[in-house]
């Protein structure tokens, strides 16, 4: 991000994400993508004029090999809720919602020149977990586009169980690294890669305040360079697992429950984290369907 | 875009309640609500097992007249009946009669059996009045046998008075009749004195005496006879007890009611406390409207939730548990 040419790479995807958008006649689901986006695949590297775009600054880059690419690939879990196929049956209207949120952050981040988003509620099971793999899915139904999630919720990861995947291994023993990005990283397609992580990490607050955790993340998101990283957070106001890590996101999506967050919760997380990112905006996540005040009210 | 332009801060965190709010904050609180309301109507049924209904049965009794006419004119001298009353009430309800009247009818549940009998002198009922013998009882036979319990020893009792006055009065005569008479007989005059006319005058008036005690014994013997074959004054019933089939009192339904009433607005209360103190986003418009941010996106719940089921307040859920432990033939 520091490069200037990178920076226009980003920029010229984030350019065509941005106009692909209204074309797009899939919702999202990762699963109905994926022809188009392998036979757009080259696209990637091509620029607005069509040139192939030539700076790059990732070593394996300049070398011709993509680290994307050479992520090992790993399919969503049968029960995972968020398959095509899932037995339970898309929902439109919530992938509707997570289209517009898409459409949105796509907005916000590409005036801004970001890609490292964090997604967080102010208490548990709010559905920040829930949030950021509809999300997740919903970006990387743009053929072409890249994007990663990352489950840095170490306590109580969420994001393997809600695709019914197995992790290889630990996100802490990734941050702390112990592990090396291939053989932790996977990717879903052309167009997702994530970080899953098995078991929970108490000392998940050393973790990620640690210098190491940053180099790693930093360099994770140089070598994939994605046009979106997203990455799900342990809640706000559980503990201060987060202030070392916060700066190296470039703003948060609250995710907010209809039936649970107050307007106190919204405050207090935007006091913990001012100073240290900025809120992007909040989700209102598990709005009531019925009742005298409907959720498109 | 991120930030919507925000109220004047006053009004920022300002959390008013429209109607609409309060509708769905019932709405959303339909399980506790209705738990509180459904454990309301259960203590009260609880409570409407202790408080039973109360029946009354009334037994009337009243002073017949003298059965012999001829015989008026001695009953004159006898205290009518009526001026008895107040005594026969204190002696026929005083507490070992109750006590003895609780163990033959087995009233062992009835707390206070003197509180639920009365014995009054009233003026409206049939004849010229007559006494009325109340009880108020949960169980309707028992009520009606302790009426007529009571009724036939108000009888026994006042006729075991007058029998007993009237051989009181027969007795006390009789001896003064014999300590007259030996007082005569025993007079004797000493031979000085013999002819003597105010010695002459007393035995002639302690003489009439006798002959007046005489009298009076005739007729306290007749008067007793009388008494004894009961044709003197005497209570009667004139309107025995019935068996009551409808309740004078069942606060029941009351109960019940009150409980449903005081449910409903103890659930109300809680679940406006609960959402005062802790008053949900809920909806776009309020989220704006408390924290000056417009959403990002609002997500719905989605199709199948199990959040969509009215959510049971987990202490409903602990106690059905601890029965279905406890009872587990009962479900
Ligand atoms: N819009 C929604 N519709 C239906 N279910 C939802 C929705 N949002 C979240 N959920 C469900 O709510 C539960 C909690 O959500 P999730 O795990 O995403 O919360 P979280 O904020 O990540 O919690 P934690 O702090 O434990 O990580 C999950 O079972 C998820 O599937
Ligand atoms: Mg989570």
């Amino acid at each position: 991000m520091s490069n200037d040419g990178y920076g226009d790479m980003i920029d010229d995807r984030m350019g065509r994400l941005d106009r692909d958008l209204p074309r797009l006649g899939n919702r999202g689901m990762f699963g109905r993508a994926g022809k188009t986006a392998r036979a757009r695949g080259h696209l990637r590297l091509v620029s607005r004029n069509d040139s192939p775009v030539q700076i790059r600054t990732a070593p394996e880059m300049q070398a011709g090999r993509d680290p994307w690419h050479a992520l090992r690939q790993a399919g969503l879990g049968p029960e995972s809720m968020f398959r095509a196929d899932s037995p339970a049956g898309a929902d439109t209207a919530v992938e509707a919602a997570f289209d517009m949120l898409r459409t949105k952050l796509v907005k916000i981040l590409r005036t801004n020149g970001w890609n490292r988003v964090a997604v967080a509620a102010p208490t548990r099971g709010c559905g920040a977990t829930f949030s950021a793999v509809s999300l997740a899915m919903s970006l990387a139904g743009i053929p072409g586009t890249r994007t990663v999630l990352m489950d840095m919720n170490l306590r109580r990861p969420g994001v393997a169980d809600a695709l019914d995947m197995t992790a290889a291994g630990t996100m802490r023993a990734f941050l702390t690294g112990a592990t090396e990005m291939g053989d932790h990283m996977v990717r879903a397609g052309d167009a997702l890669a994530l970080g899953l992580t098995r078991g929970a990490a108490n000392d998940a607050g050393d973790v990620l305040n640690s210098e190491v955790c940053a180099t790693v993340f930093n360099d994770m998101i140089d070598r994939l360079s994605p046009d979106v990283a997203l990455c799900d957070l342990p809640p706000v106001l559980e503990n201060d697992d987060l202030s070392a890590f916060l700066p190296h996101v470039d703003g948060v999506i609250l995710v907010a429950d209809a039936d649970r967050t107050t307007a106190d919760h919204i405050a207090r997380c935007e006091e913990q984290l001012f100073g240290q990112t900025q809120v992007l905006g909040v989700v209102l996540n598990q709005v009531a369907r019925s009742g005298p005040a409907p959720f498109f009210a | 875009m991120t930030r919507q332009a925000t109220a004047p801060d006053k009004t920022r965190h300002m959390p008013y309640m429209t109607l609409d709010d309060l509708a769905e904050i019932l709405r959303r609180r339909r399980a506790l609500i209705i738990s509180i309301i459904g454990f309301g109507l259960c203590v009260t049924a609880m409570l409407s097992l202790f408080v039973a209904p109360v029946y009354r049965a009334e037994e009337t009794l009243a002073i017949a007249p003298p059965r012999v006419m001829a015989e008026l004119a001695l009953a004159d001298r006898v205290v009518p009946l009526a001026a008895d009353l107040p005594r026969l009430r204190d002696r026929l309800l005083a507490h070992d009669v109750l006590d003895q009247i609780a163990t033959a009818y087995e009233l062992e549940d009835v707390p206070d059996l003197s509180g639920a009998v009365d014995m009054r002198w009233d003026t409206a009922a049939p004849g010229a009045g007559g006494i009325v013998i109340r009880v108020d009882l949960p169980d309707p036979l028992q009520a009606q046998l302790v009426a007529q319990e009571l009724s036939h020893r108000l009888i026994g009792l006042s006729a075991e008075e007058r029998i007993v006055g009237a051989e009181r009065t027969l007795a006390y005569l009789t001896g003064e009749h014999r300590a007259l008479r030996t007082a005569i007989s025993g007079l004797n005059v000493p031979p000085a004195r013999q002819g003597d006319p105010a010695l002459r005058d007393d035995l002639a008036r302690m003489r009439t005496d006798l002959a007046e005690l005489t009298q009076r014994i005739d007729m306290a013997g007749d008067l007793h006879d009388l008494e004894q074959r009961r044709q003197l004054e005497r209570f009667e019933v004139v309107e025995p007890a019935q068996l009551p089939d409808t309740p004078i009192r069942d606060s029941r339904p009351l109960l019940a009611l009150a409980g449903g009433v005081i449910g409903a607005i103890v659930a109300v209360a809680v679940a406006l406390l609960a959402e005062w103190r802790h008053p949900a986003l809920r909806t776009a418009a309020r989220l704006q409207r408390l924290t000056g941010h417009a959403p990002l996106a609002v997500v719905p719940r989605a199709a199948g939730s199990d959040r969509d089921a009215p959510r049971v307040p987990v202490w409903i859920t602990r106690i059905g548990q601890a029965f279905r432990r406890r009872w587990p033939f009962l479900i």
